[in-house]
């Protein structure tokens, strides 16, 4: 098994940002990565009412390794007041997890009312079982080739093993809605995703510190909103700023 | 001796024979009782009344005194006639080329030609005579009876003489017909009532034809629906949600600027789709606004899915309801009819809308401040469909469905039913009706999502194109169902021919279906649901056919690809997953056949309904449907009876059956799914020019195809043969 990260083999031309690659060697690690401004690499949406936004892809298969995604930063995250997950048809309690940032393959990244392909993350527990878990996103990421996701870490709720980034592995599985998926769906897809090969990225030297303690999930809104506005700031949904205030249309 | 027939009772005959009786106006002078005898209760009612005032005032001098008993005494013994009636028919209309030369309907966009037209066939006219046609600002039948000066909005009347032939030598151009005004304040159009004042005594009286002489106006000028409304508005460009789901609270508002001099609004939510932001609606928020309502389009979390997606419409409705005081500094406080709520989602949030209105439906979600009965309309915009029948269930909803025939995400493929849009609308059981655009993609319905269009070159209307439409359809149906503008109701099945809001480009196609929901209005021929049998339909009459390949099963393409097979006869039917229910009839010919369906006696009076209607639509990539590569027409024949037969064509309505969307992939052949519209046949079409056919007896309704019927060749796919009322 090979201990790699895999970057996609076709970046969109949106991605074109000197990324360093990393990945996690530790539970407490922060992975980190120097990027180009993604602004500059956000081209304005075409304003021009009849030339809307650049084309939607056709979806790739997944997985596959060629959308595997590469991890541009991981924070642990604790968080006081534990949350319901709307990304596990169980609806488990959220106490602790890694905030992440993700640079994909913007075929994958499209926004789609059909089924997008799963976010999955799978890694090792403290007892050296194998975890695997849908990742919660809230940017698609799409003209930005960022998107800003979360682990959640659900085992303790469910009596097992801490979960730990050792051996991390992120992908993108089947196409389905998040709120659909249960364990034995996800214990599936790790099947699949061992099946065509996806396998954890190479171990990089990160900067880190102990986990960032959040009081509930809207801190951890609050945090995301802030990667969004720095990695995809066409989807930082401050209405405030995009219309001036009290406009009338006549 | 007789009183005069004075024209102040009227009894008006309705085109359906019904009979409607407008207030007594004192036809009988003398006669103060009404009873049509001047007598000793008429006297009784005199004294009784003396010194007074009122209706035994007979010489109006304001006093009931010794002149007025004069005047009784004088017509002592009368007995008066009952009053002749005047007659109720449909006059305005846009003209045909083919019989019956006139398709009567209420609803014109304001600066097109009107037409009237009249049917010697069913009236009395006389040829080379001259009558008075007058536009009268709509009144009710109260209205009427109260006052019967004929007061013309033009200014004059218009004299029309009638001429020897049929409906078409007798159709007139409305003189200043297109500068009437649709100025209804709030309202999106005008209302006039239509008199053909036939012995030119400027009074609505006796042999007087009328079009509107009931509560419905004749005429409805309509403003383009496209157009912005006459209110002002304001936006605040977001105020964030308390108690909505952690990192979807922010929703935008528009609301009239004035509202503060307003009665409560109604209130409109809209949901975006999946990747959309709430941002993206303005163009829709301030339409809305501008024509009355308070509007808000919020955060959705359509990420993990529908229920997700749903539990955000729901916290927002909740939310803007309990925050009116707050929210814009409480410039909306007491301002929210919570009572006549709308719900209007695109994509995920589409289905997102109808999976909230079923949680409430099933009891799983309790809101606040509203309750199911509230929800007074539901507007998905190309909806997913992930969950199905049990859980995405509109129920008895009004329901409106619009869909981009050019969607390159919610496409309509056969391979996933969680791209059938359409299985929505097939679910509902209230009134419902659907819009499906040729060359509009998915995201032509927000301001600044992907380009997923798919579709022939040169097809596409592009943003603006699909907006407009999307500002006239909804604002008709919340219009027509939260507001009772009745006469919005035409632009939810005319054909773009014959009613199209002025920004809807001409060249657009838009196939759309209505479909009543089972009631008193509705006598239903075929649903082909509850009889499997090809020879026996829902109503219980015999079928029989000459049609090749029939064939009546689940609305369900089942292989996964929309190559014509043999074995797949519905193909390109997008209508249905699996565990649905919905059938249809599917069929082909090559020559002059037909289909009929006895009717039983107990629906054979449909002397009180209004239309006979059908949803049809071509079979895609059938190869006689290729060979057609066009519209297709067919003709309905009505029997009475006695035996007498009367066939209309298709083409009545204006329009023919389209070809499909000319649009490729999903395997061979070009043409993508099974486009059904709402052909609706007005039942007085078929008494044009004195048929004589009796409507109160119909035995057999048949559907007939090729040779002079229709379309020489071709594949139809057909539901729902009913028999409606307006």
């Amino acid at each position: 098994m090979k201990n790699e990260t895999r970057a996609p083999k076709k970046l969109n031309n949106f991605l074109t940002a000197n990324v360093i690659a990393c990945c996690i060697a530790g539970t407490s690690a922060i992975a980190f990565a120097q990027v180009a401004n993604p602004a500059q690499n956000n081209p304005a949406q075409n304003p021009d009412q009849n030339n809307p936004g650049p084309a939607l892809p056709a979806l790739p298969a997944t997985p596959s390794i060629d959308t595997v995604p590469m991890i541009v930063s991981l924070q642990p995250v604790t968080i006081k007041e534990s949350y319901a997950t709307d990304f596990r048809s169980e609806h488990q309690q959220v106490s602790s997890g890694w905030l992440m940032v993700i640079r994909g393959d913007s075929r994958i990244l499209a926004p789609r009312a059909l089924a997008e392909p799963l976010l999955l993350a799978s890694g090792t527990g403290a007892d050296g079982s194998v975890w695997i878990e849908s990742v919660e996103w809230f940017n698609h990421g799409f003209i930005s080739g960022y998107r800003v996701c979360f682990i959640p870490s659900t085992a303790q709720e469910k009596g097992g093993a801490d979960r730990t980034a050792q051996g991390l592995r992120v992908w993108f599985g089947s196409p389905k809605l998040p709120e659909s998926v249960d364990a034995k769906a996800l214990q599936s897809e790790l099947k699949e995703a061992d099946r065509v090969g996806i396998v954890a990225g190479v171990t990089v030297k990160v900067e880190g510190s102990a986990p960032k303690v959040l009081a509930n999930r809207d801190e951890l809104i609050t945090t995301t909103n802030a990667l969004i506005a720095r990695w995809a700031p066409d989807e930082s949904q401050d209405g405030a700023s995009t219309v001036p205030a009290v406009p009338a249309n006549k | 001796m007789t009183c005069r027939p004075l024209p102040l009772q009227v009894v008006i005959a309705l085109a359906s024979s019904a009979m409607l009786s407008v207030a007594a106006q004192g036809a009988c002078p003398g006669d103060i009782n009404g009873d049509l005898r001047v007598d000793a209760a008429d006297l009784s009612t005199l004294l009784s009344n003396w010194g007074g005032s009122g209706t035994a005032d007979l010489n109006s001098d304001g006093y009931v005194d010794g002149a007025d008993l004069t005047v009784l005494v004088s017509l002592w013994g009368q007995i008066c006639s009952p009053p002749q009636p005047t007659t109720e028919i449909r006059l305005a209309c846009f003209p045909l080329t083919i019989a019956p030369y006139a398709s009567f309907v209420q609803t014109f966009i304001a600066g097109t030609t009107v037409t009237i037209a009249v049917d010697p066939g069913l009236t009395s006219i006389q040829v080379g005579a001259t009558a008075d046609f007058f536009v009268v600002a709509a009144r009710t039948t109260a209205q009427w009876g109260a006052n019967d000066l004929l007061t013309d909005v033009r200014g004059a009347a218009q004299p029309i003489t009638f001429a020897s032939g049929g409906i078409s030598e007798n159709r007139f151009t409305v003189t200043g017909g297109q500068t009437l005004s649709g100025d209804g304040g709030l309202s999106v159009g005008r209302g006039y009532d239509l008199v053909i004042d036939m012995d030119r005594n400027g009074r609505f009286s006796v042999g007087d034809l009328i079009d509107g002489g009931d509560d419905r106006a004749g005429l409805w000028i309509s403003r383009d629906p496209t157009a912005t409304g006459p209110l002002a508005v304001t936006t605040l460009s977001s105020y964030t949600a308390v108690g909505a789901t952690a990192g979807f609270t922010l929703a935008r508002l528009w609301y009239p600027t004035n509202v503060a001099s307003m009665a409560p609004c109604p209130l409109v939510v809209i949901s975006h789709g999946n990747g959309h932001l709430y941002t993206w609606y303005d163009y829709l928020g301030s339409h809305l606004a501008s024509w009355g309502f308070i509007v808000i389009s919020h955060q959705n979390n359509t990420v993990p899915g529908i229920e997700t997606s749903s539990t955000t419409t729901l916290q927002h409705t909740n939310a803007i309801i309990a925050q009116q005081s707050t929210v814009a500094s409480g410039a909306i406080n007491g301002k929210i009819d919570a009572s006549r709520i709308s719900w209007i989602g695109h994509s995920r949030g589409g289905e997102g809308i109808v999976r909230g209105y079923d949680r409430i439906f099933d009891g799983t979600y309790t809101p606040t401040g509203y309750g199911l009965s509230n929800i007074k309309f539901l507007c998905p915009i190309s909806p997913t469909d992930f969950l199905g029948v049990n859980s995405s269930n509109p129920h008895a909803a009004n329901f409106m469905l619009l869909w981009g025939a050019a969607d390159g995400d919610v496409s309509g493929t056969p391979t996933s039913s969680v791209a059938w849009s359409f299985d929505l609308a097939e679910r509902s059981v209230g009134f419902r009706n659907t819009v499906y655009v040729h060359g509009a993609d998915h995201n032509d319905f927000n301001c600044c999502g992907t380009n997923d269009f798919v579709g022939p070159t040169g097809t596409a209307i592009l943003n603006a194109g699909a907006q407009a439409v999307a500002k006239a359809f909804i604002l008709a149906g919340i219009k027509y169902h939260i507001e009772g503008e009745t006469a919005m109701k035409e632009f939810m099945w005319r054909p773009s021919t014959t009613l199209r809001p002025t920004a809807v480009v001409a060249t657009t196609t838009l196939v759309k279906e209505l479909v009543p929901p089972a009631s008193s209005n509705v006598k239903s021929i075929d649903t082909f649901q509850t009889q499997t049998s090809t020879t026996l339909s829902s109503c219980g009459g015999t079928v029989t056919s000459t049609v090749a390949n029939l064939s009546e099963a689940l609305s369900r393409d089942t292989d996964a690809t929309y190559t014509w097979s043999t074995t797949n006869p519905h193909n390109g039917s997008s209508r249905a997953t699996a565990t649905d229910t919905g059938r249809m009839i599917a069929w082909d010919w090559n020559s002059a056949q037909n289909m009929q369906w006895a009717i039983p006696a107990s629906l054979g009076d449909v002397s009180a309904m209004d239309f006979i209607e059908v949803r049809v639509g071509q079979g895609t990539r059938h190869p006689n449907t290729v060979t057609l590569n066009g519209g297709a027409t067919f003709s309905i024949v009505l029997r009475d009876a006695a035996g007498i037969e009367v066939r209309v064509s298709s083409s009545a309505q204006g329009e023919a059956v389209n070809r499909p969307y000319q649009r490729t992939g999903d395997g061979t052949g070009t043409g993508w799914q099974n486009e059904l519209r709402t052909i609706r046949l007005r039942l007085r079409d078929f008494q044009s020019g004195g048929t004589g056919i009796n409507l109160a007896q119909i035995v057999a309704v048949r559907i007939e195809v090729g040779g002079t019927a229709g379309s020489a060749t071709g594949r139809f796919i057909l539901d729902d043969l009913q028999f409606t009322k307006e």
